[in-house]
């Protein structure tokens, strides 16, 4: 038995039994083996200590613990957002490595918590040819009594300033437990812990495969930031933010600013301007709400600054992409003569079919296409992904990794 | 000549510092405009700026990537003497405009009035700006059709969502309908409706309110599902605010607060929901309550309509599983007490039957008994008679005076020996005593096989010999079977000890024998005859895997008809006169050998006897 995961997932109310549920489910394909890493999801409904707890009765003392929560989890078979959902994946394993690091006080400076990740990542003796890293950070940081995001662009500009993304593929995701960014709790280790970055280093024979899936579309031309403070843009082309976006869209959309969030679509190029179009060169970015007496547009992170080229982003609603992105990265792996193991599949809560407006949930296509390499997703706040081989932010975005052998 | 305006952040600035008004300023907006497109471009250098640009509303535009540079510019501008741009250009003819970018990048635009342009053919200043223009105008196309689909994509969205939202109710509902059986208690259900409630439809707190009163006139929240509060404390007159007539009470952002709806804050916590009432039979039995803690686009819409409309059915569905609860528990109950009230009647007419099989038993044991006993006590008589003459014999013995005439008194106990026959009285106290032996041993046997026939002590599943319960049985019935001159023929197999229920088995080979019995009985113009054979057989039904042991009981009695046969294992059926049985002996049998997993036959014709098969799974 060279590598076995098993996935478990529980909409059970009451935390410990959801705990326990989940963590039987993930157990049963380890066939007695005791796993050395666990990770475990859940949404903001459930007691932190309580889950882990009940986790921790059904897998015993595990090596390696890590987990948060995420607005919702995905598993093969279920999915769900918004409620009591929580997931486990247990993994054993003899020829992949796994290694944790972590990095706490991220809300006092993003950037330095970046920076120290990617140092002590840099100065561990990864086994094996491709050594990647998963990081999962604390998006939201109420540490001060008021809601103020943490942001992942100073984060992966931290980590981009030490670590060679190129060498260690990096994804991840900012952790939030609902959409009223209720405060996140972390599993690392035999600790609950807030406001921190942790790493998970896969090594040894494993290689992670990733693919970026937004499936949006620039539906503009290029149009400057002329005027941005922090993650709200003020100006565009001149203009205040929001009359430009009435001016472009229209009256008769019937839009009011309110709708504004979590549907305004905005990328960066981060490639040639005007070569043919390349998602995986688009970094997408999220208008989360309006400002509406400084007439400005709130984003979730803070890199788009006054001078910066932007498009507006259509997002597509056939979610046909998918299907062709996560063959393609089946086949990428099959041509390298490995096997999939197990999967990660980091999907932006904008995505969710009730958030985003749709009548399928685009999780399904993932569920369908990995059929039973064992899976574990969860909606998350911001996802990381590669982009010109540097880990950057990306928001409504799926990230899936698929890790091989 | 040229006045130079130094970059500001904002255009109202810039006015303020241009000093002109606001009227002037606006006409100027779209120049402002089409200054900025052509930054687009932005890489024009200094030297450039005079040679390249066109030349109908703009002079020139730059990107400067310090402050030389724009050092440089400036004075390029302000010294210049090539009269194609300086000429004619006055301080209100051109207006410096510009947006920092930081401190050494300054953008800045050369106005210029076309009127006052003297230097260009018209022909050659459409030439050269129709490039710029035809940009521009894609541009403007290109973000319109953005608006256009950005737009479209909402209203899709919209839609989708409302769809997603229906699909999500008719999901639930078709859970719920799989979900639902009519033994699940009311408590179920409705929790189990809340639960749904909360996860498919995304809702954070679902409650029932239930009625306090019989008038169902106030309310109290009593299940609640995705509250820290298990149930409410205070009461609410609901009346008519939710009557039989199916309202509903939506209560969003934009409703006005209510007294229900603050009676609903207060109770649950929750400002946004949606009640409808809980209907059966004309009268409302609880309210439906489920909402949100907030309302937050796109991720907590406000609740609309479509809300109400699918939880609607939901109560109409609550209404149904609640009925059809209620009938099954009222139905339960109808059944526990109708059950009981069997048991109770079944458990006393077994007693009588019981009593009667003990009647039954305890005159033949009475007669079987007797008579070794009338053995026993038939002899006490003589041997006390004996014995009195052989102590006669002892004492003149004993009186011999070996002093006296020895050889007399020998005579003379010779005598009397001869007198009470004295061999013959050895000999008759002989056969006396093993009569008395005899009649011991056989009411020992009695009382063995009555003891091995009730099996008192052998309650319980445990290895037993068929045989011998069938033994004991004969025994138990001996004296009825000799004195109706009923010949018992016997054939058993070899039969290894099998778990059974030994004192049940017996009670049925009992009812068997006493059945065949008085079938024979009732025949008594040729000499009765029971045949009881024991095998061990395959039997598939009775034991898919092993053997099964049959016992087949055969009377040469009068037999029974069809009619009859058919109804023998029927409780309270008896052929016999009122009073005499039970009727419940074969039903009794008939559960007996069904606890032992195995099968009971009757096989009969009339006026020539019957046979009866038991067969139960071997297990040794």
């Amino acid at each position: 038995m060279a590598t076995k995961a098993g996935v478990g997932y529980s909409e059970e109310f009451d935390s410990y039994l959801a705990g326990q549920q989940a963590a039987i489910e993930a157990m049963s394909p380890l066939e007695g083996q005791e796993p050395h890493l666990v990770i475990l999801f859940t949404t903001s409904r459930h007691h932190p200590e309580t889950f882990s707890e009940a986790v921790r009765s059904v897998v015993g003392a595990v090596p390696l613990f890590i987990g948060g929560y995420g607005v919702g989890v995905i598993t093969n078979t279920s999915l769900g957002y918004d409620g009591y959902q929580s997931g486990v994946m247990a993994i054993y394993s003899d020829t992949i490595n796994f290694d944790t690091f972590l990095v706490e006080h991220l809300a006092i400076n993003e950037y330095e918590a970046g920076r120290r990740l990617a140092q002590m990542i840099d100065a561990h003796p990864f086994e094996g040819q491709d050594p990647s890293l998963m990081i999962f950070y604390d998006a939201v940081d109420r540490s001060s009594g008021k809601l103020k995001m943490n942001m992942a662009t100073p984060l992966c500009k931290g980590i981009n300033s030490v670590l060679d993304c190129s060498t260690i593929p990096t994804t991840g995701a900012g952790l939030t437990g609902d959409m009223m960014f209720r405060p996140t709790y972390q599993w690392f280790q035999d600790k609950i812990y807030q406001n921190t970055v942790m790493g998970l280093g896969i090594s040894g024979k494993a290689k992670k495969f990733s693919s970026i899936m937004h499936g949006c579309r620039p539906a503009s031309g290029y149009h400057l930031v002329t005027a941005a403070e922090g993650n709200t843009i003020l100006e565009i082309d001149h203009k205040p933010a929001l009359e430009f976006m009435q001016a472009l869209l229209g009256a008769k959309t019937g839009l009011a600013f309110e709708d504004y969030g979590f549907f305004l679509t905005i990328a960066i190029n981060r490639g040639d301007k005007y070569a043919e179009f390349n998602p995986y060169n688009y970094a997408n970015r999220m208008c989360v709400n309006v400002h509406k007496e400084r007439q400005g547009i709130v984003m979730v992170e803070n890199d788009i600054a006054e001078g910066t080229e932007i498009q507006f982003m259509r997002r597509s609603v056939d979610f046909e992409y998918m299907k062709t992105e996560t063959s393609k990265l089946l086949g990428s792996i099959k041509a390298e003569g490995m096997v999939p193991q197990f999967a990660f599949y980091i999907d932006c809560a904008g995505r969710a079919a009730h958030y985003f407006g749709s009548d399928i949930e685009e999780a399904t296509i993932i569920q369908k296409e990995l059929r039973d390499i064992p899976m574990i997703g969860w909606y998350a706040g911001v996802e990381i992904g590669m982009v010109q081989e540097k880990c950057e932010p990306l928001e409504w975005t799926g990230v899936l990794n698929i890790i091989a052998e | 000549m040229i006045k130079l305006v130094p970059i500001l952040d904002r255009p109202e600035a810039f006015r303020k510092f241009t000093g002109m008004d606001s009227e002037e300023f606006n006409q100027l907006i779209p120049s402002f405009q089409e200054f900025y497109d052509y930054s687009y471009e932005g890489e024009l250098i200094p030297d450039r700026i005079f040679t390249e640009i066109p030349q109908k509303l703009f002079v020139g535009l730059c990107y400067l990537q310090n402050k030389e540079a724009d050092q440089q510019l400036l004075e390029h501008i302000t010294q210049s003497d090539d009269k194609h741009y300086t000429a004619d250009v006055t301080a209100t003819d051109y207006f410096v405009f510009g947006k920092r970018y930081s401190d050494t990048i300054i953008q800045m635009m050369l106005h210029q009035s076309i009127s006052n342009s003297s230097l260009l053919e018209p022909e050659e200043i459409i030439q050269v700006d129709s490039y710029p223009r035809a940009l521009r105008y894609y541009q403007q196309r290109v973000d319109e059709l953005a608006g256009i689909a950005i737009g479209a994509d909402a209203s899709i969205s919209a839609v989708k969502s409302e769809l997603k939202k229906k699909n999500d109710g008719l999901s639930l509902l078709n859970n719920l309908q799989d979900t639902f059986d009519a033994s699940m208690s009311t408590d179920q259900i409705f929790l189990t409706t809340l639960k749904a409630l909360n996860i498919k439809l995304r809702m954070d707190i679902s409650a029932l309110l239930l009625p306090v009163d019989e008038q169902a006139m106030n309310f109290r929240a009593g299940h609640i599902i995705g509250s820290s509060v298990v149930s409410g404390s205070n009461t609410f007159l609901v009346g008519d605010i939710l009557s039989t007539k199916q309202d509903a009470i939506l209560i969003n952002r934009k409703s006005e607060p209510t007294e229900f709806s603050a009676f609903i804050k207060s109770e649950l916590g929750l400002p946004f929901f949606i009640a409808v009432p809980v209907i059966s039979h004309n009268k409302v039995i609880a309210i439906l309550v489920s909402g949100r803690l907030k309302e937050l686009k796109p991720f907590f819409p406000a609740l609309n309509e479509t809300d109400i409309d699918l939880l609607k059915p939901l109560a109409a569905f609550i209404s149904v599983a609640y009925t059809n609860a209620n009938m099954y528990a009222l139905l339960d109950t109808m059944v526990r007490e109708k059950t009981d009230e069997l048991v109770k009647t079944q458990a006393t007419v077994v007693q009588s039957e019981k009593m009667a099989s003990l009647g039954q038993l305890t005159a033949g044991i009475a007669h079987e008994i007797n008579n070794p006993i009338n053995f026993v006590s038939a002899n006490v008589t003589p041997i006390k008679r004996d014995i009195a003459s052989l102590k006669e014999v002892l004492d003149m013995y004993a009186a011999i005076d070996p002093q006296g005439d020895v050889a007399a008194q020998l005579e003379e106990v010779s005598a009397l020996k001869e007198n009470i026959d004295y061999d013959y009285t050895l000999e008759e106290l002989d056969i006396l005593l093993k009569g008395i032996e005899e009649g011991a041993k056989r009411t020992s046997e009695i009382v063995k096989g009555l003891r091995n026939f009730s099996r008192l002590d052998e309650a319980e599943h445990k290895p037993a010999d068929v045989r011998e319960g069938l033994d004991s049985t004969i025994i138990l019935l001996q004296s009825r079977l000799k004195s109706s001159e009923i010949t018992v023929e016997k054939d058993y197999a070899s039969i290894a000890d099998t778990e059974c229920y030994p004192g049940q088995l017996n009670q049925v080979f009992m009812n068997i024998l006493t059945n065949s019995l008085q079938a024979t009985e009732a025949v008594p113009e040729r000499p009765g005859i029971i045949r009881i054979r024991t095998m061990l057989i395959k039997d598939r039904i009775v034991n898919t895997e092993g053997q099964a042991v049959s016992i087949r009981i055969s009377d040469n009695g009068i037999g029974m008809s069809d009619e009859v046969r058919t109804m023998v294992f029927n409780p309270f059926f008896t052929t016999q006169k009122v009073g005499s049985g039970t009727g419940l002996g074969l039903s009794i049998c008939y559960g007996i050998i069904e606890k032992h997993q195995g099968r009971i036959d009757v096989a009969s014709t009339p006026g020539e006897g019957s046979h009866i098969s038991i067969i139960i799974p071997y297990r040794p």
